[in-house]
């Protein structure tokens, strides 16, 4: 075959080629430099915000840069809840964060075991009514909390759960599309690992102890990322059945901060608050992400 | 060592029988392959002997032993599967001792019995990898080992081969075939492959529909098919079906094939041609009873046909020459000696040895063989 020399025109087709190449790089960089900055900035509002004192957000200022005062604010909002000026309120942010997080992870917990043994009942066993209690497991996915929010409150009332962890967790703890998501992947097991346990001579609870946690346990961690979240951001719930100040949870309790405006808002302690909140689904997602993304795109079979 | 023993197994799924009344013997030590086309019933045989399924009726009996009823595991069988089920989340060493443990057998003896089958199937280095790491023929070979780790009375094995390419299976079979020779257990051996009988089995077990169509050894198999269906499926590439009738001529019997031709009936087995004769029948004739008989030219014989090459296959040392005949749809496949130079459009004459031909009592897929010995055993030989 004959080489040939670039011509001047093959030399033009390539630049423009490079040029258009640069320009939708420059189009990307600058639609996710935007995109960032739509969900970072209000964060980064806030995080500024809370180390200031108190008259300055107060005057109607949104400062862009820190104040002097984030020691002070955080060890405020740690201990007491902001109470300097509102003495109505003050329930330490710990106690506030210790609440949602143990509300968080049982729920997360609860509705993982939960669902895991349900979809195994599902699919791994055949016995009457096995497709209608996974059509009734499946209809409740319709009928979110606040739908059904009035008889479960009458429910707690009833079995005097009102003002418990118990009753914080218990509404909660059952889901249906956890269920869902473990059933479709119990479904990817194939059966010949059953029948093979079945030669090793393992009972169902050896099965599952042995065999199917092993293999979810990718898909439990990314399910525990998703739920310690939904658990953790659980607003109206808690609000209706919690009274009582030391089972405050971080998320309804920063909204009792704000007060009615009879008085000045602790804005400063209020975004501290908002931090401090944020910082354990932070860390879950974070310290799980690993996990997580394993657990969503990797079948291990 | 045990002996396995089906009698009048039936299985019904709904309203569809897949098996009708299935009587099995298998000696001790004795490998039996069970061979037929996909959706016969060979693999609800094997998980019913496995205790996977529970027959409709009959009964399955280890050693004399009824275990009908019992729990897989309480069978003591091991099974090695297809897709070899290998739990992927534990080590080739676990796999291994999974069904171990759960009898509650003390470590040192576990320990002993993998590092035995380990030996046995050279996995020694490989016992503390996962199954993803391993190759499918590795991986097959684990499976091997945790069915022999449990020293069961029976190993089933269910199409243990065909999801390895066709080099890696070769070797599978012999190291299978060397394996049975020095475990001397019992085994059944479910396959689609023909090939795999012939070369495994001591016996060959044919089914279709639900039903076993032979049992024998696979010589005697694959020269005395007791019926069309077992004519077809043993052999590759398989058996020309050749659709004429008998016609008897002086002393002598002719078979008229559909497009004119005529061949000679030399067969030992005649005894029943005169019952048979004038009805559609078919000539079953193996494509190495075939030979090239010279050209067209060549004066037609007693024993020769006229007809056109369409395909030539060269295999090495022989090939397979695929030739049109008159009244006849299918090819009818010759194997001869690679020296016999065929060229498509040729019109050649070609010999046919009756002797070792069959044929079959009507046009039906599982028509009888009419010439077998008078005194060949139904069925179980």
């Amino acid at each position: 075959m004959l080489m040939r020399d670039h011509t001047a025109e093959d030399i033009a087709l390539a630049r423009a080629a490079a040029r258009r190449q640069a320009r939708s790089r420059w189009i990307a960089h600058v639609v996710i430099g935007l995109g960032v900055l739509v969900f970072a900035f209000p964060i980064w509002i806030t995080l500024v915000g809370s180390t200031h004192e108190v008259n300055t957000i107060g005057r109607g200022e949104v400062p862009l840069w820190f104040g002097g005062q984030a020691v002070a604010n955080y060890v405020s909002a740690w201990f007491t809840g902001g109470a300097q000026t509102r003495m109505t309120l003050g329930v330490p942010v710990w106690i506030m964060l210790w609440n949602s997080l143990n509300m968080a992870v049982l729920i997360a917990l609860g509705k993982i075991a939960i669902s895991l043994l349900s979809a195994y009942a599902v699919v791994f066993f055949s016995f009457p009514g096995r497709m209608v209690c996974f059509w009734l497991i499946f209809i409740t996915l319709m009928l979110p909390v606040e739908v059904r929010i009035i008889p479960t409150f009458e429910v707690m009332v009833n079995l005097g759960l009102i003002n418990s962890m118990a009753g914080l967790v218990v509404p909660l703890v059952a889901s249906a599309t956890a269920t869902l998501l473990f059933r479709q992947f119990f479904l990817t097991i194939p059966d010949e690992f059953v029948e093979a346990a079945k030669m090793d001579g393992a009972g169902p609870l050896r099965f599952f102890k042995d065999v199917v946690l092993p293999l979810s346990i990718t898909n439990i961690a990314a399910l525990f990322v998703i739920l310690f979240i939904y658990g953790w951001n659980q607003y109206l719930w808690p609000l209706l059945i919690v009274s009582d100040k030391d089972l405050e949870t971080v998320v309804v309790g920063m909204t009792k901060m704000i007060g009615s405006g009879d008085q000045q808002n602790e804005w400063n302690i209020i975004m501290a608050t908002a931090v401090l909140a944020m910082l354990p689904p932070v860390a879950v997602v974070v310290f799980m992400q690993r996990w997580f993304v394993k657990g969503l795109t990797e079948t291990e079979k | 060592m045990a002996t396995l023993t089906l009698s009048a197994v039936k299985k019904q799924f709904g309203a569809t029988q897949v098996l009708h009344g299935i009587d099995l013997e298998v000696a001790d030590g004795e490998m039996i392959v069970v061979v037929g086309a996909s959706g016969c019933g060979k693999s609800t045989l094997l998980r019913i002997v496995a205790g996977l399924e529970s027959p409709t009726s009959g009964t399955v009996r280890i050693d004399g032993r009824d275990v009908t009823k019992l729990e897989p595991a309480d069978r003591d069988i091991a099974m090695v599967f297809q897709n070899y089920a290998l739990y992927p989340h534990m080590s080739v060493y676990e796999n291994m001792a999974f069904g171990l443990k759960l009898r509650k057998m003390p470590r040192a003896e576990i320990h002993a019995r993998i590092e035995e089958a380990a030996r046995m199937l050279s996995l020694q280095s490989q016992l503390e990898k996962k199954p993803k790491q391993l190759s499918g023929g590795q991986r097959q070979r684990v499976a091997l080992g945790r069915a022999i780790v449990r020293h069961p009375k029976v190993f089933l094995f269910d199409e243990p081969l065909s999801n390895l390419d066709a080099k890696l299976r070769g070797e599978m079979r012999y190291e299978l075939k060397t394996l049975q020779q020095r475990l001397q257990t019992t085994m059944v051996y479910v396959t689609h492959d023909q090939i795999e009988a012939m070369t495994l089995g001591d016996r060959i077990t044919v089914m279709s529909h639900g039903e076993i169509q032979q049992v024998a050894a696979p010589t005697i198999i694959y020269d005395f098919p007791f019926n069309r269906f077992v004519a077809a499926f043993i052999g590759s590439p398989g058996m020309n079906f050749l659709p004429g009738r008998l016609v008897q001529d002086g002393d002598a019997w002719w078979f008229a094939l559909a497009g004119g031709a005529r061949v000679r009936m030399d067969m030992a087995e005649r005894s029943r041609f005169a019952e048979h004769a004038g009805k559609d029948l078919v000539l079953g004739v193996r494509p190495e009873h075939l030979a090239h008989g010279g050209f067209v030219t060549a004066a037609p014989s007693a024993t020769t046909v006229g007809m056109t090459v369409r395909v030539v296959e060269l295999m090495g040392d022989h090939q397979y020459v695929y030739l049109a005949l008159s009244g006849q749809d299918q090819p009818v496949v010759m194997k001869c000696n690679s020296h016999h130079r065929c060229t498509v459009g040729q019109q050649i004459q070609v010999h046919c040895d009756a002797a070792p031909a069959h044929v079959f009592a009507s046009t039906d897929e599982h028509a009888k063989n009419i010439t077998l010995p008078k005194d060949f055993p139904q069925i179980h030989a």
